[in-house]
C-alpha cells in the first residue's frame, strides 16, 4: 500500500481493509508513523497468538527507538481489556488528554475485539468512535481482515467507515461534502467498491455525488459494482452524480454505455 | 419482411450501375417508409450514390471512423442503431474497407460474419457491396459465405453458400506475431492480484513503443481483463508476456487450462442492458485484434495494436 499523498491521509477514523499480513503491516506502520511524526500518542492493542508481528516490532523495524518511546508514553500498548474497559474507550482517551497529549491515536484488530464481545456491542463501540473522532483530537484505525470476513461483514464495516477506507488499491475521503474514490477499481476490489457505494446511496437524500478526480482505473467488474450497487437507490428516484472522471475512466465507462444508466449522470466539476 | 432483425446483402458491382440500380431503390424506399438512410462507402461509390440520390436524409459518417475493426465497426453500427430514434429501421449501403493487403482480409472477412451473429436482434438491413474492380478476388468470392442474401438491383435472392459464423470463425486461428521471435519486453507471471500486472505492462509499453498514451491506457486495459478471465477461468500459472515494438504492441496471456472454444466469445456486445458486455468484449473493443488460441500446450489470448 503506497503513501498517497499527505500524511492526512492516515488521520481520521480510517478502515483498514487487508487481504494479505503485508498489507496489514504497511498500512499500520504508515498509520502510526504518521502519529508519531506528528507528535500524537498512539495507543493500541493486539494479540500475542496468530503469529502475526507485533507493532513494536515493526516500527524497531523502520528504525523507531521503540525503547524511548515506550519510556515517554508515546507509543501506549494496552491489553485487551485495558483497550476496551467496560464504561467505554473514551475514558481511554480521556486519560490521554488529560495527561497532556494533543492529540491520540487508537488501533487494533477487529477480529480481535470480535473475539471478546458481541458484535452488537463492538458496533456501538465503533459509532461511539466515530463520534470521539469527529469531536476531540481522535484518530483511530480499526484492523479488518478481508479473508476471515464474510461479505456482509466487510459491507458492515465500510459502512461504519464511509470516509474512512484504506484498501491496498482504493481509499475514500471526504472531499468538500463530497463523497471521494482514490485509487483502481478492478475485479480484486470491485466488491469493496460496491459496499461502499450501497452505504452511501442509504445516507444519501435525493442525490449521491461521488468526487473522483482520484479515480484512476477501473474495469468491467467495477463497472457492474457501479450500476448494480447505485441500482436501488437510483430506482426509486435518487440521482448518481460522477465528477470529474480521469480519462481511461472515462473510456470504459463511456464504452460501457454506464452514463446512459437512468438515474446516473457524469459531469466535470473542476473548480480550478 | 420483418422489421425485426438484422437483414444482410450482397450486392457484387462491375460497374457504378450495378450499385446504383439496388441501392438507389432500397434507399429511397427506405426513407419513403420511414427508415433511416446510412452510406458508409469508398469516396468514389459515396459520390455516385449521393448525387443519384439527392436526399439531404442520406446520413455519411466518414468510412474510415466506422470500419476501424471488426468489434469497432459493430459498436459503430450499434450507436446508429441507437441514434436512429423514430426511425423504423436503419437501411444501410456499405463497403467494407479490405484495403490493399492480406493481412486485413480475414479481420474483415470474420466482421461480415459476426454481423450475422452480432446484429441479429436489430432492426438493420445492410447491403455490402463488393466492388469486382477494387476488390481481389478471394475477397469477393468470401462474401458468398458471410451474406445469407443477395441482391441484383432490385431483386434479391437467397444464397445457399452461406455459412454459419462460429464456422467461419472457427476456421481463423491465431499465429504467433513475427516480434514474438524476440526477447518480449516483460515476460512475467501473474500473482494474485491485478493492480502490479497492469503497473508492469504499463511501464513496458510506454519504454519500448511509441504508440500514443491513450492507445497504451486502452491496451493495458484491455490486458487487464484478459488476465482477470485467466485467473477465475484459466489454470494457473498465468504467463504474461509483452513485446513492445516500434510499431505496435503484442501481448500474450497463456494459462495451463484447457480455454475455451467458443469463437464468437466476446464478440456480443451491450442488448439493451449497458452492462450486458463482457471484459472480453470491452478487451476487443480496445485493441485492434484479439485472438483466442486453444492448445494442447495451454490457452493463449493475443492481444494487437498497432500505432
Amino acid at each position: 500500500m503506497s503513501v498517497n499523498g499527505s500524511g492526512a491521509r492516515w488521520d481520521g477514523h480510517l478502515l483498514l481493509l487487508h487481504a494479505t499480513e503485508q498489507e496489514r503491516q504497511d498500512g499500520l506502520v504508515q498509520w502510526a508513523l504518521r502519529g508519531l511524526g506528528a507528535g500524537e500518542k498512539v495507543i493500541w492493542t493486539e494479540s500475542d497468538e496468530d503469529g502475526a508481528t507485533g507493532l513494536l516490532e515493526l516500527l524497531g523495524g523502520v528504525g523507531v527507538d521503540t525503547v524511548a518511546a515506550l519510556a515517554n508514553g508515546l507509543l501506549e500498548p494496552l491489553s485487551p481489556s485495558d483497550f476496551y474497559p467496560a464504561d467505554g474507550q473514551e475514558t481511554v482517551v480521556r486519560r490521554a488528554l488529560d495527561a497532556g497529549w494533543l492529540r491520540v491515536r487508537m488501533t487494533a484488530e477487529a477480529g480481535l475485539a470480535l473475539s471478546r464481545m458481541p458484535a452488537e456491542r463492538y458496533h456501538s463501540l465503533e459509532q461511539d468512535m466515530d463520534e470521539m473522532c469527529r469531536t476531540l483530537p481522535v484518530s483511530a484505525m480499526c484492523q479488518y481482515d478481508r479473508l476471515r470476513l464474510d461479505p456482509a461483514q466487510v459491507a458492515g464495516a465500510v459502512d461504519l467507515h464511509l470516509e474512512g477506507l484504506r484498501e491496498r488499491q482504493l481509499s475514500s475521503a471526504e472531499s468538500r461534502g463530497v463523497l471521494a474514490l482514490r485509487g483502481q477499481v478492478d475485479a480484486v476490489n470491485s466488491d469493496v467498491l460496491a459496499s461502499t457505494l450501497r452505504a452511501a446511496c442509504q445516507r444519501a437524500d435525493r442525490e449521491l455525488r461521488l468526487d473522483l478526480s482520484g479515480l484512476e482505473f477501473i474495469d468491467v467488474s467495477g463497472a457492474r459494482a457501479l450500476a448494480s450497487a447505485t441500482s436501488p437507490f437510483r430506482a426509486a428516484g435518487g440521482r448518481v452524480v460522477l465528477a470529474d472522471l480521469q480519462p481511461p475512466v472515462a473510456r470504459v465507462l463511456l464504452l460501457l454505455r454506464v452514463d446512459e444508466l437512468s438515474g446516473l449522470a457524469v459531469v466535470e466539476d473542476r473548480s480550478s | 419482411m420483418t422489421t425485426a432483425g438484422y437483414v444482410h446483402d450482397a450486392l457484387f458491382c462491375s460497374d457504378d450501375d450495378d450499385l446504383l440500380d439496388a441501392a438507389v431503390p432500397f434507399l429511397r424506399a427506405g426513407l419513403e417508409g420511414g427508415d433511416s438512410a446510412v452510406v458508409v462507402c469508398t469516396a468514389e461509390s459515396s459520390t455516385v450514390l449521393v448525387k443519384a440520390l439527392d436526399d439531404p436524409r442520406v446520413q455519411l459518417p466518414p468510412q474510415d471512423l466506422v470500419y476501424r475493426n471488426a468489434v469497432h465497426a459493430l459498436d459503430a453500427y450499434a450507436r446508429l442503431l441507437r441514434a436512429a430514434g423514430g426511425a423504423r429501421r436503419v437501411r444501410l449501403v456499405g463497403e467494407v474497407p479490405f484495403g490493399d493487403g492480406p493481412a486485413g482480409w480475414p479481420e474483415w472477412q470474420r466482421f461480415e460474419a459476426l454481423c450475422n451473429h452480432v446484429l441479429a436482434p436489430y432492426p438493420l438491413w445492410s447491403i455490402c457491396a463488393y466492388d469486382r474492380r477494387r476488390l481481389a478476388p478471394e475477397v469477393v468470392e468470401g462474401a458468398w459465405a458471410t451474406h445469407p442474401h443477395v441482391v441484383q438491383g432490385t431483386a434479391r435472392r437467397v444464397n445457399d453458400r452461406y455459412a454459419a459464423p462460429a464456422d467461419l470463425l472457427r476456421g481463423s486461428d491465431s499465429r504467433p506475431d513475427p516480434v514474438e521471435r524476440q526477447p518480449p519486453t516483460l515476460d512475467t507471471v501473474v500473482g494474485p492480484e491485478l493492480l502490479s500486472v497492469r503497473l508492469a505492462v504499463l511501464a513496458a509499453a510506454l519504454d519500448g513503443g511509441r504508440l500514443g498514451r491513450a492507445r497504451v491506457d486502452d491496451f493495458v486495459v484491455a490486458v487487464s481483463e484478459v488476465v482477470t478471465n485467466a485467473r477465475v477461468h484459466g489454470h494457473p500459472p498465468v504467463r504474461l508476456r509483452v513485446w513492445a515494438a516500434a510499431d505496435r504492441l503484442v501481448c500474450t496471456v497463456t494459462d495451463e487450462g484447457p480455454g475455451v472454444d467458443d469463437p464468437l466469445l466476446g464478440y456480443r456486445p451491450a442488448t439493451d442492458d449497458p452492462l450486458s458486455a463482457s471484459g472480453l468484449w470491452l478487451a476487443r473493443r480496445l485493441v485492434d485484434r484479439l485472438e483466442l488460441s486453444p492448445g494442447p500446450t495451454g490457452f493463449t489470448v493475443r492481444l494487437t495494436s498497432h500505432r
